[in-house]
């Protein structure tokens, strides 16, 4: 079935797109370790060369003099990081909840609704920098601030899914052969809900690693790593000057998004085959 | 639109102003909790830790919040306050958060304003022309546009722009809402505000211009080959006008309905704006208080920013209405 659903893909053009700036950014984030193994914190040269000045910096050094390309390789691996960890937080946040309301129904479900409404009424933004700052700044606070405002639109999915197809014939099937609640949920309804929320978790890591950008980019990063956020961040006040500085992670963070933009576009088509008649 | 309609707005609005109370009720408990799970005690935190607050205001505090009583006493004492909007003092700044957050408010809600009016416009614009040429080259341009807009992170554009159109090209201001150095007034004033306001307005505006145009592509594609479309082209109705009046116009609720879901989003952005332009609103408010660590002040934000979420939902919720009459109060 995975690989029926990796051909498919390939074939969708924006998605094979997609799945190369991928591979390109876990490349980066694995092998460009090797490539640029120094301290991205560790001045390596003089302050702002630009990109092509120095064979030893070939992505020229920010202001304190710290190689460009070491703290792009690291913010590879913490975007990709942060990203799916919080996803998988939310995920798993969003269909807990999801899956109790819309199977139980009733007052758990209204009292579950109130809560989700609750986390999509506050600017989510908002919530994480309150959660990061007060929770001091570091790699697991971000990641679980990111994850706590972003599970709202999984458990509204997961729910609805769960509220059609808990009155479906093979559901009623399994609960007259005697089938406990727990087992009901998890293996005959969850794995019918999974596929839309597979396409929503892939949008939701593009949102995610932006949010951990703009929260490293307010200062509110981890002190000890070097992210994507943190050298735009940095290099803010000579952005007129070095504009490179500020330009080249927030090219890194373009291409990473619309990476998992594409990818998730390309699976809603390739779990969705009824949506893309329709489109045409 | 009837006398009775009008009463009949009037009712909804009473009760839907209603739903702010349990907003209210559930973030100042979602504050609570964050301060209980936070490190040190309450006063601790929302003192800040740079040791900038006076012994007698931690002890005011430690009282206001009666730190001596079991949790439930102090969550009582805190609704309480929250409830009448009485959201402390900021030592910082020396001055009532509310009072504080008021003061920012306008200049938030001008640049949300102005943002939202643009992404609107562009967004139908785009959106049409997007719908009327598909699968035709301006169509592909314009999906591949809104692709990599989608990508963009907020502030990275907004520093690119101040790059691109403050630094090099000199065209327009990089930072404030109007230039301090100067004493304008009438015309003058307004003219250096929305020269102020071009680059930040359109910054916000980016990401959702291109939400818009999605939207409105699909949505317009969809009436195309509606019923009521397919009879106003057998009256004879040009296609300009069955594009403007029947098709636009509906194609106008689920933008209105995705405003209203984003409005929490446009605030968070906005703050990040605000602190890349220097915009004096709440999101800059919101900055300075994280570089204070003024937590009080920046709880405060949280609820108020949430209040007016849930505001404006309504209000957008009316404007709903007025376009569709088939909407019941």
């Amino acid at each position: 079935m995975y690989l029926a659903l990796l051909k498919e893909l390939l074939r969708n053009r924006a998605a094979a797109a997609g799945l190369a700036l991928l591979l390109a950014t876990l490349l980066a984030a694995t092998l460009g370790r090797f490539w640029f193994p120094g301290d991205p914190w560790e001045m390596s040269g003089a302050p702002m060369l630009w990109p092509g000045d120095d064979a030893a910096n070939p992505l020229g050094t920010d202001l304190m003099g710290r190689d460009m390309a070491t703290g792009l390789v690291s913010g590879a691996g913490v975007s990709l990081m942060i990203g799916l960890v919080s996803t998988l937080i939310a995920a798993g946040a969003g269909i807990t909840i999801g899956a109790l309301g819309g199977f139980y129904r009733g007052w758990t479900d209204a009292f579950l609704m109130r809560v989700t409404e609750l986390f999509q009424t506050v600017p989510q933004f908002v919530l994480a920098v309150v959660l990061v700052a007060i929770f001091k700044p570091s790699v697991a606070t971000a990641t679980f601030a990111i994850g706590i405002v972003s599970w709202p639109p999984t458990a509204r999915l997961v729910r609805s899914e769960f509220l059609a197809l808990r009155e479906r014939g093979f559901v009623e099937a399994a609960r007259a052969l005697g089938m406990g609640d727990f087992r009901l949920i998890v293996t005959q309804i969850l794995p019918n809900a999974l596929p839309p929320v597979i396409v929503i978790a892939a949008l939701n890591i593009a949102t995610a690693i932006q949010t951990e950008a703009a929260l490293s980019f307010l200062g509110l990063g981890d002190p000890n790593v070097m992210s994507w956020g943190t050298i735009i961040g940095n290099g803010r006040e000579q952005v007129v000057d070095a504009w490179y500085i500020c330009g080249l992670p927030g090219i890194a963070i373009v291409l990473v998004v619309l990476a998992f933009n594409l990818l998730g576009e390309g699976l809603n088509d390739a779990l969705n085959p009824h949506l893309r008649e329709k489109e045409t | 639109m009837t006398q009775t309609r009008i009463s009949a707005v009037f009712r909804f609005l009473r009760r839907r102003l209603w739903q702010v109370v349990p907003v209210v009720f559930g973030i100042a408990l979602l504050n609570f909790l964050i301060l209980q799970l936070a490190p040190g005690d309450v006063v601790d935190v929302l003192a800040g830790e740079a040791g900038a607050a006076t012994p007698e205001y931690m002890a005011r505090l430690r009282a206001d919040f009666g730190l001596d009583k079991p949790v439930p006493v102090q969550f009582l004492h805190y609704i309480q306050h929250t409830a009448l909007l009485d959201l402390g003092f900021s030592f910082r700044q020396n001055m009532p958060v509310l009072q504080l957050i008021l003061e920012r408010l306008p200049a938030t809600l001008a640049l949300m304003t102005a943002a939202m009016g643009i992404a609107v416009i562009s967004g139908l614009i785009l959106g049409v022309l997007s719908a009327r040429h598909v699968h035709r080259a301006a169509d592909r341009v314009i999906s591949i546009f809104v692709l990599v807009t989608y990508a963009l992170p907020t502030f990275w554009l907004g520093l690119m722009a101040i790059v691109l159109f403050s630094a090099r090209l000199g065209w327009l201001p990089s930072s404030g809402m109007t230039d301090i150095s100067v004493e304008l007034t009438g015309f003058a004033y307004l003219r250096d505000l929305a020269k102020h306001t071009v680059l930040p307005a359109l910054t916000l505006a980016t990401f959702y211009l291109a939400v818009y145009t999605r939207l409105v592509r699909t949505a317009m594609l969809e009436y195309f080959g509606a019923d009521f479309i397919r009879t106003a082209r057998a009256k004879g109705a040009t296609e300009a006008r069955i594009t403007l009046f029947h098709a636009l116009r509906n194609a106008l609720l689920p933008l209105m309905t995705m405003l209203g879901l984003q409005l929490g989003s446009i605030l968070s952005g906005a703050v990040l704006v605000e602190s890349v332009f220097s915009w004096p609103g709440l999101g800059r408010l919101a900055f300075e208080s994280v570089l204070a660590r003024d937590f009080n002040l920046l709880l405060g934000i949280l609820l108020f920013s949430s209040v007016m979420v849930t505001v404006l939902n309504i209000c957008v919720d009316v404007v709903y209405a007025f376009l569709d009459p088939r909407i019941e109060f």
